[in-house]
């Protein structure tokens, strides 16, 4: 890599201090514009105060600086439910993926990196199973809701009369970096659009749409009260928390996650303003950091989201890829990139195969695991969910999350095992709390129970024990 | 001479106390009970005389209490070097240095896993050696007074070909690894194993395997002051003997936990603690058997009271294979 | 369930210090092992601020993952306590090994009472060409030791350990580990629960001595090994308990 090669020319100790100019160079520049120009700041002129955390600047000049600096908003963006109020976040793309996965911020915490790992390959016994294991597929759906996401709020961004409320802000759009040419940007799923409403007039379609999101978020507001009893930094938030979420917060979350219908494709075709694709193939490592950064440069204010897909799956990637040392030091740089963007800059890698990850998952900020059920499982929920007619409900593995952005590198614990199960519906990626379905056939409960023994023996120990909230009394004993 | 004569306890105080010829000393240790921690001070409590040169690469600042002088070992080695003589010299040059003409040397190497393979023999040779080449008077000199002791963590020995970064010229070469050099030249081997069975740490050696696994080290190891040695004695005749100890480090108390004396014999495995209970014959000798029996003067055993030269030394080949486990063992 | 448990101390020395004793030319190295679900960010904070006479040493916190904008965040030290920050998180990207220790730690000039935080050298092993465990040690930690700090607190992920090696980084990594524990005046392991997520308790501290030579340690001073329940709160205080 011709990294390497310069570098070792011009000598370790200068080579450190060009990179560290030529990375921070740029990104300087791109720091100072954001933080002497007053378009900075991507909280909601709702809350003040909500500012992106600067570099050096203490607490209180940021304070007064955001105040002065209402004048524009990233679309998509909400301070997260949890913690300390200036942290961010924007949607993955799936509604229950940021209320469950991400719980604890109702979102992707904008400045991180997000792993999602599949480790089915490693439990591939024989050919026929080969199909119901592989999860490629589902990574490549919540990959292309992701993008899907940052396409609907910068087309949002486009419109004048979103800003008509508020003369003053200037609404800021996303886009979308792609690392890999094998992704068709024509399957970036479109918004939903209900039959009737080609139809029936505008305000009363958006009255309609407005309708199903608020109950969709009652939905969620649902969960979140059961969560409650789990989540136990909520409890002493809770006051602060309603605050937020009465009045001003429904009609911002309207827009936080758009609803997709992932057998449609946007329209009109995704251009590539709205998602720049970087192909792997004739390129290497440090060039796509670079052009990963001179995007940064070039879009001074929107929310960039990447997405590398597949990540260094060698159906994709030439061999030149693998040398570690590049592959560190991209990831480095990646993560330098993202401090210094950290107010608008989140990345999603997924990766199919379990190849030398500890580095991968050393440098990503959430981690989480599909981990597909065996045969087994799938035909017994097969036929218990068909039983209720209710098929398309069949999960199809469970999802793992091993470290959460924001959360656990604040040394907080957040290891969520064996408690989410995911599968892809119309609807895209779709994520809930793990519940045996009612056995089929069985009216007599014990008989049901034997057979949840059993099913649940084929799947983890604990994963039978659906209430979320489970086993922690359990579990301490258990150690 | 002969074996039962000896109290096993002796043998390992005049071990430790490095009284007779003794090139090479090899020390194996593991994660969960360190030389550096335990066996090392045993050689100067044996023998106060002993003048003790400590290499350390393993501990960088600290001067161990049983030491008389700390070498930084690291800080002297060229990194830069291709050959032994322009990577080593250095530091050669300064342990040489610290050895003092009128005592016993013992200097200690903590630990031989930093020099590269292909650097052990020159490495044990420049330090251990009998004969010195004296440049000034150009005549070889007979230095008598040097003991190595190399300190091996033998935790990845299955794994040792991963070890350098040429490893690919060294998987299809028959040169052996480290360890197996080692053993063969050490003339007292000493295996130091912690005491599982009285840690209530741990249920079994399963647990600790599993434990290990995940790299999680279980309490009750190196902050324990008991631990098992093996001390394996090569005589000059090529006999070899081991015996079993239990050893306190604070006390520097020595307590035999052979079960039963083993002689390595090229004929088989003596050992018939495995028969316990298993035959209605009695199989065993008791003590006083045993010593008439080694008093019987054998007519071979006088070929074997080596005074000077004729000793057997076995030239390592190419084709040779060191195994240490006897294919024809009893499958029991 | 929280309430009933009494909140013990962290205690690390048999009496009761928490942070190594200054002798003038001693050294000592703390390893502070974690998965990637137990950040022990508490454990840093906690051996820094709560040990009785740590205004004695001077601290530097240097981390190849997390920059210093990360850590001058999350290392909370009281203001009368000397703390130093030095960013490595670059460092990654550079081929050669003693220029990082000339470049970043050039303002050092003599090691007394220094205690370095150091997280993540393992790195290094991956961002460097054939780097060894071995050289790792030679060029950089021990170099550190020898004359820019007294103390080394080592901060590694050991989710890169593997117990079956097939190939050289893997070797590297493990001997890695292994080293760390045979260097190490005191060894600290971080662990989740294997069942994930709980309420009251976050994982589990095991203190246990490592297995460098404690001759050294004035005044027969003993690691007191120990195995904690730790709970983190919101506010990032800690509880531990039995």
């Amino acid at each position: 890599m011709s990294f390497q090669r310069r570098n070792e020319s011009i000598g370790g100790a200068s080579s450190v201090r060009q990179l560290q100019g030529r990375v921070s160079n740029m990104s300087l520049r791109d720091q100072q514009l954001s933080s002497s120009s007053p378009r900075q700041p991507i909280g909601r002129n709702t809350i003040g105060a909500q500012t992106t955390r600067t570099a050096t600047k203490n607490l209180i000049n940021v304070k007064s600086e955001a105040i002065k600096q209402q004048t524009n908003t990233i679309l998509g963006c909400k301070p997260s439910i949890s913690k300390s109020s200036d942290i961010q976040v924007t949607s993955s793309g799936s509604q229950t993926m940021d209320s469950l996965v991400f719980k604890m911020h109702g979102g992707i915490p904008i400045g991180t990196t997000t792993l999602i790992k599949d480790i089915s390959f490693k439990e591939i016994k024989s050919e026929e199973n080969l199909k119901y294991l592989s999860s490629i597929n589902y990574q490549n759906t919540i990959g292309l809701q992701f993008l899907a996401t940052g396409v609907y709020h910068q087309r949002r961004s486009m419109k004048k009369d979103i800003a008509n409320d508020n003369n003053d802000v200037e609404k800021v759009g996303h886009l979308g970096i792609v690392i890999g040419e094998w992704i068709d940007l024509q399957d970036i799923p479109g918004v939903y659009i209900s039959k009737s409403k080609k139809s029936s007039s505008s305000s009363s379609d958006k009255k309609k749409e407005a309708d199903s999101i608020v109950s969709k978020l009652s939905n969620v507001e649902q969960k979140r009260q059961d969560l409650k009893i789990a989540w136990r930094y909520g409890m002493k938030n809770n006051d602060s928390l309603k605050n937020i979420s009465g009045g001003s917060e429904i009609k911002e979350d309207l827009d936080f996650v758009p609803r997709l219908d992932i057998q449609s494709s946007v329209f009109p075709r995704v251009t590539k303003e709205e998602v720049l694709q970087i192909n792997v193939l004739g390129n290497n490592l440090e060039n796509i950091l670079l052009s990963v950064q001179q995007t940064i440069v070039k879009h001074p204010k929107k929310l960039i989201r990447l997405y590398l897909p597949n990540f260094l799956n060698p159906k994709y990637y030439p061999k030149s890829y693998f040398l570690q040392p590049n592959i560190v030091k991209f990831l480095n740089g990646l993560k330098h990139l993202q401090s210094l963007n950290d107010s608008r800059f989140i990345t999603l890698i997924t990766t199919s195969i379990d190849l030398n990850l500890p580095v991968l998952e050393n440098f990503s900020n959430t981690i989480i695991e599909l981990k597909p059920f065996d045969q087994q499982t799938i035909d017994y929920l097969t036929k218990n969910y068909k039983s209720q007619g209710l098929p398309n409900k069949v999960q199809q593995g469970m999802l793992n999350i091993k470290r959460m952005g924001k959360v656990s590198e604040y040394g907080h614990m957040d290891i969520r095992l064996n408690e989410i199960v995911y599968h892809t519906s119309k609807n895209g990626f779709v994520v809930e709390l793990w519940s045996i379905p009612v056995d089929a056939g069985e009216d007599e409960k014990d008989k049901g129970d034997k057979n949840n023994i059993k099913a649940s023996k084929s799947i983890e120990p604990h994963g039978h024990d659906h209430d979320h909230d489970h086993s922690h009394s359990n579990s301490s004993l258990d150690y | 001479m002969a074996l039962g004569t000896h109290n096993s306890t002796v043998l390992l105080k005049r071990a430790f106390s490095l009284k007779e010829t003794t090139p090479l000393v090899l020390v194996l240790d593991t994660l969960l009970q360190t030389a550096t921690s335990s066996i090392l001070s045993e050689f100067k409590q044996n023998n106060k005389a002993l003048n003790v040169i400590y290499v350390g690469f393993d501990n960088v600042n600290n001067k161990p209490a049983y030491s008389d002088f700390l070498v930084k070992g690291f800080a002297f080695i060229d990194t830069k070097g291709k050959t032994f003589e322009t990577k080593y010299g250095k530091l050669i040059q300064l342990v040489n240095g610290k050895c003092d003409a009128t005592k016993h040397n013992l200097i200690i190497m903590d630990n031989i896993n930093y020099i590269e393979n292909e650097f052990i023999l020159d490495f044990i040779n420049s330090l251990s050696s009998v004969q010195n080449y004296d440049l000034a008077n150009s005549r070889e000199e007979l230095v008598n007074n040097k003991t190595l002791l190399t300190v091996y963590h033998k935790d990845n020995v299955d794994y040792e070909k991963f070890q350098e970064v040429s490893n690919a010229s060294f998987e299809n070469s028959l040169f052996p690894n480290t360890l197996q050099l080692l053993t063969a030249s050490a003339n007292i081997m000493l295996d130091i194993n912690p005491v599982i069975t009285d840690n209530k740490f741990v249920d079994d050696e399963e647990d600790v395997d599993n434990n290990l696994s995940k790299f999680h080290i279980p309490r009750g190891f190196n902050n324990k002051t008991n631990y098992q040695l093996e001390l394996t004695h090569k005589r000059k005749s090529g006999r070899v003997t081991t015996f079993k100890f239990i050893v306190d480090s604070e006390k520097h108390e020595y307590i035999d936990d052979t079960k039963v004396i083993k002689v390595e014999n090229p004929f088989g495995n003596n050992d018939i603690s495995e028969f316990d209970g298993m035959t209605t014959f009695n199989l065993k000798s008791t003590d006083k058997q045993k010593k008439a029996k080694e008093n019987v003067e054998l007519p071979f055993m006088e070929a074997q009271q080596f005074t000077s030269g004729g000793a057997i030394v076995y030239e390592f080949e190419k084709d040779d294979d060191y195994d240490e486990e006897d294919p024809f063992e009893d499958p029991f | 369930m929280i309430s009933l448990q009494q909140n013990q101390d962290l205690v690390v020395f048999s009496d009761h210090k928490i942070l190594p004793h200054i002798d003038n030319n001693g050294q000592s190295i703390y390893s502070i092992l974690y998965n990637n679900g137990t950040y022990p960010l508490w454990l840093i904070n906690k051996i820094i601020n709560d040990d009785s006479e740590n205004k004695k040493y001077n601290f530097t916190i240097s981390s190849f993952i997390n920059n210093n904008k990360f850590m001058k965040q999350v290392i909370k030290t009281s203001s009368d306590l000397k703390v130093d920050f030095v960013d490595l998180t670059l460092s990654l990207q550079s081929t050669n090994l003693p220029t990082i220790i000339e470049n970043k730690f050039k303002h050092i000039t003599k090691k007394e009472g220094n205690v370095l935080v150091l997280e993540q050298p393992e790195l290094l092993l991956s961002s460097m060409e054939n780097l060894t465990t071995t050289n790792l040690f030679q060029q950089f930690i021990n170099n550190l030791l020898l004359d820019k700090f007294q103390h080394l607190i080592i901060v590694s992920n050991i989710d890169f350990y593997s117990s079956y090696i097939n190939s050289f980084h893997q070797y590297q990594y493990t001997s890695y580990y292994q080293s760390l524990q045979y260097k190490s005046d005191v060894l600290f392991n971080v662990k989740p629960l294997r069942t994930g997520f709980a309420k009251d308790i976050s994982g589990t501290l095991t203190i246990t001595k490592g297995g460098a030579d404690s001759s050294h340690f004035a005044g027969k001073t003993k690691v007191v090994e120990n195995e904690y329940f730790f709970f983190v709160n919101k506010d990032g205080s800690v509880k531990l308990f039995y």
